[in-house]
């Protein structure tokens, strides 16, 4: 695995606030990185200080293993709040602007108008153009000269259901090529559909970080009964891979995190003695999983 | 540097607004320049010192000395160079205004090259108004100077020099209020009431020191007009107390140190702050 991206103990105050505090990270090529985390948890500040808007307080990262220049962001393209172009030049020339900025040709221009259905409309001026059409020109700024990483911040923002469709079609499409994409979101459905790993945030500290997968491992619960529960609640505690088991009603519930499945565990009770009498896997949607995250206190 | 130009150049070239106003400075400036014997005939006209004013006339735009007069005419503090430093004050801060200073650092220009990028149009504005006041110098000098050798023209031609390094000098200082305030109503006002703001300035500082005000250095290499042919002293009227007749390597020294600390405050200032 390569490294694109580290980011060590970022942190970043505005005042009395702290908008990231000690934030640490990790994207490998070729993952589908998501950020989430309600609107003012750090998404835009974190990306803001990896593309050196924003200054951190504390902390470094590195892009591709290297300290982070302006030739590191070259090799990248990014969007960061909401589409930001000179309003009176046309499409054309603002991605004109860009090109020499990253130093590649004109030659890609035409494609990625074509890619996110603006060519038509490619010599009227920024200004014209309606938000969805806006953002449509800010993905365009993130294709060109095919850079290496992908940044996305809130990137269906202010689109129309069609056109939310359609650029999360784009960026699955892109990450089945292999495109490495970090995507900051506060939509739980869209980095779903999206995303191979998932950082959460809340108020500047990261909550989780790990592959979508292991997030739902995580809300894998088995429920457990048999006529004698103090038997086996002792029994499932002998049991090293358990780590918390809760009592609801007659029930036991038992979070597998993902190390075992139902049959493994009732082996292993049966090896015991102990006959269950209910067993089952409950899945508990994603989203309550990190609702429960995000409401539990700092 | 020629990238960083070219990105400019994208950036300026549709917008209508600035080629306006710099085709409107343009016109502005050579008609004051080349107005200027009209105008002294009207002085003349209209007061009773007529005398004085027609034989400044007569000499004020012979060769080599019609350099140090129409640069400090166009370089006078409260003249037409405002109008270019609201130009840099309008083309920095909209980058603020519509937040494209982050889009041009996040694709991947350094804050560094971000900033050369600005000071190189700057330069250019410089450089267009001295080629042009050289131009309306070399037409004026042409119809109305005694002497026309080719020594006599390049005399002291380096009071273009000198004009160069003021306004440059002036328009990086225009460029660093439009980098602090950000927004540009603002900015204009900070920069304009900072010309009345020094004048209140000055008078709380002792003589020796006014120099060093910043808009006074700024101003203070071409300080007056001269004329060769005006050096006799009348026993009621001392000329050479308005007359300046050398550049002063003090006052070049002055302006060249604000100029560094511009650009120190630039530099400073983009290296620490967020966009």
């Amino acid at each position: 695995m390569q490294e694109v991206l580290k980011i060590e103990g970022l942190t970043k105050r505005y005042g009395a606030i702290r908008a990231i505090d000690g934030l640490s990270l990790e994207v490998q090529k070729g993952q589908v990185f998501g950020i989430l985390g309600p609107n003012g948890s750090g998404k835009t500040t974190t990306l803001g200080i990896l593309l050196d808007i924003t200054r951190p307080d504390r902390g470094t990262f590195s892009w591709f293993g290297q300290k982070p220049t302006h030739l590191a962001r070259r090799r990248i393209g990014a969007t960061l709040e909401s589409p930001v172009f000179y309003p009176y030049l046309s499409a054309i020339n603002n991605l004109k602007i860009i090109a020499n900025i990253k130093g590649i040709g004109y030659q890609g221009i035409d494609d990625v108008l074509e890619l996110v259905g603006l060519y038509g409309r490619r010599h009227s001026k920024f200004r014209t153009y309606s938000l969805g059409m806006k953002q449509r020109l800010a993905i365009a700024s993130v294709l060109m000269g095919d850079p290496e990483v992908l940044i996305f911040d809130e990137p269906t923002n202010g689109l129309d259901p069609q056109g939310i469709a359609e650029i999360r079609n784009l960026i699955i499409d892109l990450a089945r090529r292999g495109q490495t994409i970090i995507l900051a979101s506060h939509l739980l459905d869209e980095v779903q559909k999206t995303c191979s790993h998932v950082a959460i945030l809340r108020r500047g500290q990261k909550l989780f970080s790990g592959p979508i997968s292991a997030l739902s491992k995580e809300t894998e619960v088995l429920e457990l009964s048999s006529d004698d529960p103090e038997k086996l609640a002792s029994a499932l505690k002998e049991i090293d891979e358990i780590t918390d088991i809760k009592k609801e009603g007659n029930l036991l519930l038992v979070n597998s995190r993902g190390r075992f499945t139902a049959a493994e565990l009732n082996g292993l009770l049966h090896d015991k003695g102990i006959m269950l009498s209910h067993l089952n896997l409950r899945h508990k949607s994603l989203e309550q999983e990190v609702l429960k995250l995000l409401e539990e206190p700092a | 540097m020629k990238e960083l130009l070219k990105i400019e150049w994208l950036k300026l070239k549709s917008y209508r607004a600035f080629w306006i106003m710099v085709g409107l400075y343009l016109a502005i400036l050579f008609s004051i320049i080349i107005g200027l014997p009209s105008f002294l005939d009207f002085l003349a006209q209209k007061t009773n010192d007529n005398v004085y004013i027609n034989a400044f006339k007569i000499v004020a735009f012979n060769f080599a000395d019609i350099w140090q007069n129409i640069a400090y005419v166009a370089g006078w503090r409260w003249s037409i160079k405002i109008f270019l430093a609201l130009l840099v004050l309008i083309f920095i801060s909209n980058e603020f205004t519509f937040l494209t200073i982050r889009s041009n650092i996040m694709h991947g220009l350094s804050r560094t090259q971000f900033m050369l990028g600005k000071l190189s149009v700057v330069f250019l504005l410089t450089l267009i108004s001295t080629v042009a006041l050289f131009v309306a110098g070399m037409y004026l000098g042409l119809m109305f100077s005694a002497t026309k050798t080719i020594g006599a023209i390049f005399g002291r031609i380096y009071f273009l020099g000198a004009y160069f390094l003021e306004l440059f000098t002036y328009l990086t200082f225009a460029l660093l209020i439009g980098l602090l305030i950000r927004k540009t109503g603002f900015a204009i006002i900070t920069l304009l009431s900072y010309n009345f703001l020094e004048l209140i300035l000055q008078y709380y500082v002792n003589d020796d020191y006014q120099k060093f005000l910043p808009v006074n250095a700024i101003n203070g290499i071409i300080t007056g007009v001269n004329s060769s042919m005006l050096k006799v002293k009348t026993p009621e009227f001392d000329m050479s107390m308005i007359l300046q007749e050398h550049l002063s390597p003090l006052s070049i020294g002055v302006c060249l140190a604000y100029l560094a600390l511009f650009l120190g405050a630039i530099y400073l200032y983009l290296k620490w702050r967020d966009l």
